[in-house]
């Protein structure tokens, strides 16, 4: 008996031994063999780690005042999960197309799409549903759950609810005020945002914007801690522009191309002391909440922001520059008499005035009155090439004006030496033919006119939020082409001359200096064509002490040409509409405070203390 | 032959007592263990689920933010707030009528400065972590941090 109980010991003891070893054998085959180890690894990356998405919203654009002009919003991804929808497409397109606004046969046809495992697991439906439709999803998804049913309907009906609809909130760009300041935002493509942001601060401060968006795998192993890593915001940036008044100047800007039946219209308003942007208003624009419109709007020869991405012949507006230089460099002065016989000889060409006259003895005054371009050949002379173009670097026209907005271009001068200069290029250039800038380059370059000769860089960023610090823009200067003296001298000139020239440029609260242009258009193959032309006008005040630079300019217009006629009259009424949101008194305002007694209202005189 | 034999021994339960104590012991050592082992990770797979959940509040909480800033900007985007005024009976001030409009010098203001830091909102990043640094340093770390701690405090 004792015998045979030890041998049943001995056998189980023997069964248990070669059960461990055949245990212990299958673990090493396990943690050894490659298709073992494989599997292993396949099932912890589907059950050990979970892949989180982390991202930081683009950086929202303001106005100077903090009004929002680009942010982000919410829209939520609805899609069907095929494999609970199918065979209940009429139930779920019953239910969904009056949330959703969509078609019923298309959300039915998406529901009954095949589901495959290995191919079709979902169908989107939409990428732009609003919270509110959300909401209506779940609210229907819940009476669905909690309606009673009859016996017979819990083994029928009821197998058909809304699970099978699933949403993915989403963040994409949005711009509340449409086309408010369109040309200087430019614009971040929601639909396409491999494409990348295009045009304006959009694309010149990407880098800065954009937020990042990481994949993170996160263990679900408890014994392995770990934290999700946090990213940076996108920055925030604040513009100098103020939206009342970037509001009237669009406006206005708009009535004048469309009056006017021109290809595209530009206005620029800035600050000569520090050379912050206070308006850049371009017609046409687009909604950039439909910013795929820029593909049909916008071409070659009228770009989504002219003022930065056009040069062109900007005409007799150039005559403040010539003028500048030659009162800078003492070869003239305001009394200077030049008689004018209505032609200019150089290198055997002649040169003519616009309306083809001879205007006999005229001071550089009335030069400037009546924009002889016989006058300015003769200044050019006077100055000498070298000085002449010397002067034109220092005024920043050769090289592009830094300002932050994407593609800026500039149109690079011929100069004695290079390929295309001639010598009958002097005096054109002196008044404005067969050179180009860009409205943004001009604006700056008369700033110097109108900042006792110091030219400040534009600037239309106020301030950049980043996450742990701001960097507000400091006025910088980049040059001072001319004397102050001589500076006083040329806005005293062209205010005197404004009178006469372009009456309709005057403005009925202060005293202004400006100079009309009309730009004639060379075409391609054939030269300059007649009535075809730039209509600009740019013009700074209060004249004793500028503190603002307007550029007007109007490309092709055809109703009327001329500059005087066209953009003089728009200066005034912009500048008129906008005045007292720049904060500043008009002429009376400060005789007022400066006289004992008020000059009158209804009077037409310039005031002075 | 004569065999020693000891005057008194164990009684056989009092060994089957120690038995079953040193057994018991030694159970409940490994059952101490198990269970500092299950709390340790039973706390930190709620911090982890935690922090997955905070992770989604925190993501949902800056959509919720974006939209509302959004929701903001159309309240009180410029052609918006025209037409409330003009509905609301506000009309554009005439500039020429003096008696509406007038320009004041007040000593001492230097003129409006708009910063934009009062209306801009500063998005902070706050780290989601409710990991103790217990559960992430070793404890000779642990132990030397408050060593230090204590050497330093008052």
């Amino acid at each position: 008996m004792k015998n045979s109980i030890d041998s049943r010991f001995k056998a189980l003891s023997i069964g248990i031994t070669v059960f461990m070893g055949i245990v212990v054998f299958r673990i090493l085959f396990l943690q050894t063999n490659a298709s073992a180890i494989e599997l292993k690894e396949s099932i912890g990356q589907a059950f050990e780690y979970t892949t989180l998405t982390i991202n930081s919203e683009r950086g929202n654009i303001y106005d100077r005042q903090g009004y929002l002009l680009a942010g982000n919003t919410i829209s939520y991804t609805v899609s069907l999960n095929l494999q609970a929808s199918n065979g209940h497409g009429e139930f779920i397109a019953n239910y969904l197309a009056p949330i959703l606004n969509m078609d019923h046969e298309t959300i039915k046809k998406a529901a009954e799409v095949k589901f495959e495992a290995s191919k079709a697991v979902e169908m989107p439906l939409t990428n732009f549903a609003t919270r509110e439709q959300i909401e209506k999803i779940d609210l229907v998804k819940k009476y669905l759950k909690d309606r009673p049913s009859t016996g017979f309907e819990s083994k029928t009906t009821t197998q058909e609810n809304l699970n099978s609809v699933l949403y993915y909130p989403n963040v994409h760009r949005s711009y509340p005020n449409g086309d408010l300041a369109s040309n200087i935002i430019g614009f971040y493509p929601y639909l396409n945002p491999a494409a990348g942001a295009s045009y304006g601060i959009e694309q010149y401060f990407d880098n800065i914007l954009s937020g990042e968006t990481i994949r993170h795998r996160f263990s679900l192993d408890p014994n392995v801690p770990e934290n999700i890593p946090s990213l940076p915001q996108g920055a925030s940036i604040v513009l100098t522009i103020d939206r009342k008044v970037q509001s009237i100047v669009e406006d206005s800007i708009k009535q004048a191309v469309e009056n006017n039946q021109a290809k595209s219209g530009t206005i620029i308003i800035s600050n000569p002391k520090t050379g912050e942007i206070l308006a850049m208003a371009t017609y046409p624009r687009i909604n950039l909440n439909e910013y795929w419109e820029s593909a049909t709007v916008f071409t070659k020869d009228n770009r989504f922001n002219p003022a930065v991405m056009q040069p062109y012949e900007v005409g007799s507006v150039f005559k403040v520059i010539t003028l500048a230089a030659a009162i800078d460099a003492g070869v003239i002065k305001p009394e200077t008499v030049y008689n004018d016989t209505g032609t200019y000889e150089s290198m055997g060409v002649s040169i003519y005035n616009w309306d083809r006259g001879a205007w006999g003895p005229q001071t550089m005054v009335g030069c400037m009155q009546h924009s002889l371009n016989t006058c300015l050949s003769w200044m050019a002379e006077q100055l000498g090439t070298e000085r002449f173009y010397e002067y034109l670097e220092a005024f920043g026209l050769n090289r592009p004006s830094g300002i932050e907005l994407a593609l800026e271009d500039y149109y690079p001068i011929s100069k004695p030496g290079d390929n295309f200069w001639t010598p009958i290029n002097l005096p054109t250039n002196s008044f404005g033919q067969g050179i180009m800038t860009t409205a943004i380059q001009m604006i700056a370059a008369v700033g110097a006119l109108a900042n006792d000769g110091i030219m400040m860089k534009p600037y239309i960023v106020k301030e950049i939020y980043f996450d742990d610090h701001t960097e507000v823009t400091q006025p910088e200067v980049i040059g001072q082409p001319i004397s102050a003296e001589s500076a006083r001298t040329v806005t005293e000139m062209l205010a005197t001359s404004l009178d006469v020239e372009a009456s309709d440029a005057l403005m009925e609260f202060t005293r202004v200096a400006g100079k009309t242009g009309t730009g004639e258009i060379a075409k391609e193959g054939v030269g300059y064509v007649l009535n075809v032309t730039n209509a600009s006008f740019v013009g700074w005040g209060p004249a004793d002490d500028p503190e603002f630079v307007t550029y007007v300019w109007l490309q092709e217009p055809l109703i009327n040409i001329w500059g005087s006629e066209v953009s003089a009259p728009l200066f005034s009424e912009v500048m008129n509409a906008i005045y007292p949101y720049l904060h500043l008194p008009t002429d009376r305002q400060l005789a007022c405070l400066h006289t004992e007694e008020c000059p009158p209202a209804d009077s037409e005189d310039h005031y002075y203390w | 032959m004569k065999t020693d034999q000891h005057a008194y021994r164990l009684a056989p339960w009092r060994k089957q007592v120690k038995g079953i104590l040193s057994v018991l012991l030694f159970l409940i050592g490994i059952f101490c263990v198990t269970m500092i082992y299950l709390s340790y990770s039973a706390q930190l797979t709620k911090m982890k689920l935690d922090i997955q959940t905070l992770h989604a509040e925190r993501s949902e909480l800056s959509r919720t933010i974006a939209d509302m800033i959004m929701l903001e900007g159309q309240l009180t985007a410029f052609a918006a707030m025209e037409t409330r005024a003009r509905r609301a009976g506000y009309f554009d001030i005439n500039f020429r009528d003096e008696e509406t409009y007038t320009y004041l010098l007040v000593p001492g203001f230097t003129g409006e400065y708009h910063t934009g830091l009062d209306s801009v909102i500063r998005q902070e990043n706050i780290a989601i972590s409710p990991i103790k640094p217990e559960y992430s340093q070793s404890l000779q770390q642990w132990i030397s941090e408050n060593v230090q701690l204590r050497r330093v405090g008052p």
